[in-house]
């Protein structure tokens, strides 16, 4: 496994967690209540910058730890970070798949706000499709480094 | 006649068929059995790369063709074969 295909395979772990505990956090808060009022988007905005930091920081633990439990499972000794034309390609096809998807949110962001959607419902559904144009490049990345480019 | 001849462009149609094989692994048996990990170092790529290119799930660029049949004294004809009624 080179060094970009387990970084896709962390990055559809790290796609799971982050975005599993962003979307738990903020359906809670929607819950109990935390978003209604004048202030509701600017916390909202505040409790998606801090998940985002999070997840950031949860990303390249996964990726360090992802690496070093590679290296004791095969034995490697010293893993090598070279990305090559191979995964340059693989990778620009990630970046397609990750651009389709985001692009087809934003279309149904938009379309929603068109029809009468309301802000908060509409900068959900952005904040969803990000999740899953960063799922869908990372599976697109693996899929090619499985089936072959 | 493929069906699709007349809506694809020729070009298409042919790069559909066209595949490349390659002498790779002989090549590397030949060399003193080159592992793929020494081949790959030798051009520059990860071993991933070099066994995807053996089993045909990867086609390398002409650049990295001409590296690899480089290290083996080889013209590039001898390493990589173009067959474009593969299909």
């Amino acid at each position: 496994m080179s060094f970009e295909e387990r970084n896709a395979v962390t990055g559809i772990l790290a796609c799971f967690v982050t975005w599993g505990i962003m979307l738990s956090v903020l359906v809670r808060n929607y819950a109990a209540g935390v978003y209604d009022g004048d202030a509701g988007l600017v916390l909202w905005a505040q409790a998606v910058l801090w998940l985002i930091l999070i997840g950031i920081g949860l990303s390249i633990l996964g990726i360090i730890g992802f690496n070093i439990a590679y290296g004791v499972m095969t034995g490697e000794k010293k893993l090598s970070m070279l990305a090559d034309e191979r995964d340059n390609l693989i990778g620009l096809r990630g970046i397609q798949a990750t651009l389709f998807v985001l692009s087809i949110g934003i279309i149904t962001a938009i379309i929603a706000l068109a029809c009468g959607v309301q802000v908060f419902v509409v900068l959900n559904i952005i904040l969803v499709s990000c999740a899953l144009s960063s799922l869908a490049g990372c599976v697109t990345q693996l899929v090619f480094y499985r089936r072959g480019f | 006649m493929c069906h699709t001849a007349g809506i694809l462009p020729t070009r298409v149609l042919n790069l559909a068929r066209a595949r490349i094989t390659n002498e790779i692994r002989r090549l590397r048996f030949d060399a003193a059995e080159m592992t793929q990990k020494d081949l790959a170092d030798a051009v520059g790529v990860t071993r991933q790369t070099i066994m995807a290119i053996e089993n045909a799930k990867y086609f390398p660029s002409l650049e990295l063709a001409f590296q690899i049949a480089r290290v083996f004294h080889k013209p590039i004809d001898q390493v990589f074969h173009f067959e474009p009624d593969a299909t």
